[in-house]
């Protein structure tokens, strides 16, 4: 196992517990809790 | 040296010189790499390149005397095969001709182009009545070019190269569609180098290394390119990911669901209705609530959800909206929105908790007249939008998952991007 290849598995488990402590205290930074602030206008914006 | 010839770049407009005026068939520009056709009086544009070549151990220009001979630097080049990459650069001298210095890893090599072809019987040649030993036979291709030749070079050129050894001189032959070149190689030592021209401090040579006999010993695998880890490292990643999508699942249950239904009368005032009442069991949860409308057109539904805790009455909020719109224009008939969407609640504490939802139906491009019919629907009653809600507890980040995911390969797609930067 290369050097690199320890470093980027340490990069993996970093990753993991990120992941399993944001779900543990159900964190997100992709909540809908705060207002878009396209609100103001609605239609279509296609074109 | 030749007069010189200045030329400029059709690219970016720099004043670039010709130092070797009529040998010269391909310039590449110093300033923005574009690869220029000098055989032609009105100098032409081959290729373009928006990055500049840098990185190189000998500038451009630079002079220098090998061999009681100075030479100037026209040409250079960056090649690779497979993991090993190196520098090439073209001297020249009006008198000597050209000439080649090869570096990789500080390393050097003093390369003159042989007239007389060896005699070449597969696994070893025969050159001046001294044989020469097959070493490796590989394609190899440029990555980058800057400066003049005398044929016409470009990134991208593959070529394959074999090498011959003997001892430390060795025998190259590059063999392209048109053409077969012969070089003789011969170790110089970085000093040498470095006192005959300026090198670059990161080219500079290093401790010596124990390594095999070969043309290549020199050329060790550059940064990124060294082990060939790159298979494991996306079975890890993926491994990695796997790992994440159980955990999240594990932890973010268990999930307790709640329906609902609303229905609001488009251009109506905004209210408030109940849509069911559901349970955190674990110390955080997330909670999403997902809702389907029925099938409108040109209308927004703004949704303000609540969910109020019994015990403490304290409320948290998050918003979402469903819209769709459809119309015609020039390309034909569109459409854009969606009668569906999920709204996506974080950290939500324990206990149980009313939902409640602030429902107001609008239209567009205006809100039609209270009580109006729709035109969509000529024997309902009035313009109305129906809602079905669906709250559940144990959800989890879609927003996360894929962000993980990103962090994770992102490794391994920086190396690969690296990797055909050269």
């Amino acid at each position: 196992m290369t050097k690199r290849l320890i470093l980027f598995a340490a990069w993996c488990m970093l990753l993991v517990m990120t992941s399993a402590v944001s779900t543990w205290f159900a964190w997100t930074p992709f909540s809908d809790e705060e207002r878009s602030s396209s609100t103001s206008y609605r239609g279509p914006t296609h074109k | 040296m030749t007069q010189p010839r200045a030329v400029t770049c059709p690219s970016c407009g720099g004043s670039i010189e010709i130092r070797a005026a009529g040998y010269t068939v391909t310039l590449a520009c110093r300033y923005c790499g574009s690869v220029l056709n000098v055989a032609h009086e009105d100098v032409r544009l081959i290729k373009a390149y928006r990055r500049v070549a840098k990185d190189f151990a000998i500038a451009l220009g630079t002079r220098g005397t090998l061999f009681d001979v100075e030479w100037e630097v026209l040409g250079a080049m960056r090649r690779r095969s497979g993991s090993a990459v190196w520098q090439e650069f073209l001297l020249f001298n009006p008198y000597a001709g050209y000439r080649w210095l090869v570096e990789a890893e500080g390393e050097w090599q003093f390369g003159t182009m042989l007239l007389d072809r060896p005699e070449d019987d597969g696994l070893s040649v025969t050159w001046r009545g001294q044989s020469f030993a097959l070493d490796e036979d590989v394609q190899i291709e440029t990555t980058t070019v800057l400066g003049e030749f005398y044929w016409r070079a470009g990134r991208g050129d593959k070529v394959q190269g074999a090498t011959f050894m003997r001892g430390r001189e060795a025998l190259s032959r590059e063999t392209s569609a048109d053409e077969v070149t012969w070089t003789q190689l011969i170790a110089v030592s970085a000093e040498w180098i470095s006192d005959a021209f300026v090198v670059k401090q990161k080219h500079r040579s290093r401790p010596p290394r124990l390594r095999g006999q070969g043309l290549k010993q020199g050329f060790i695998k550059a940064p990124t390119m060294d082990e060939g880890d790159l298979p494991a490292m996306l079975l890890m990643a993926l491994a990695a990911l796997l790992m994440i999508m159980a955990v999240q699942t594990f932890l973010s249950g268990p999930q307790v669901c709640a329906d609902g239904r609303a229905t609001v009368e488009v251009g109506a005032p905004t209210s408030t209705q109940p849509i069911g009442t559901i349970e955190v069991r674990r110390p955080w949860q997330f909670v999403t609530i997902a809702v389907d409308s029925d099938s409108f057109h040109n209308r927004w539904v703004d949704l303000d959800y609540s969910l109020v805790n019994r015990k403490t009455q304290q409320s948290i909020d998050a918003y979402g909206i469903v819209e769709f719109y459809t119309g015609t224009d020039s390309d034909g008939p569109w459409s854009e929105g969606s009668h569906h969407t999920d709204t996506l609640f974080s950290s939500v504490p324990q206990g149980t908790y009313d939902v409640f939802v602030d429902v107001g139906a609008h239209g567009w491009p205006s809100d039609p007249q209270p009580g109006s019919i729709d035109p969509a629907n000529p024997w309902g009653n009035t313009d109305t939008v129906a809602l079905w809600f669906r709250s559940c507890t144990g959800g989890f980040s879609w927003g996360m998952f894929w962000l993980m995911a990103a962090l994770l390969f992102s490794v391994p797609v920086i190396i690969v991007w690296w990797r055909h930067e050269g």
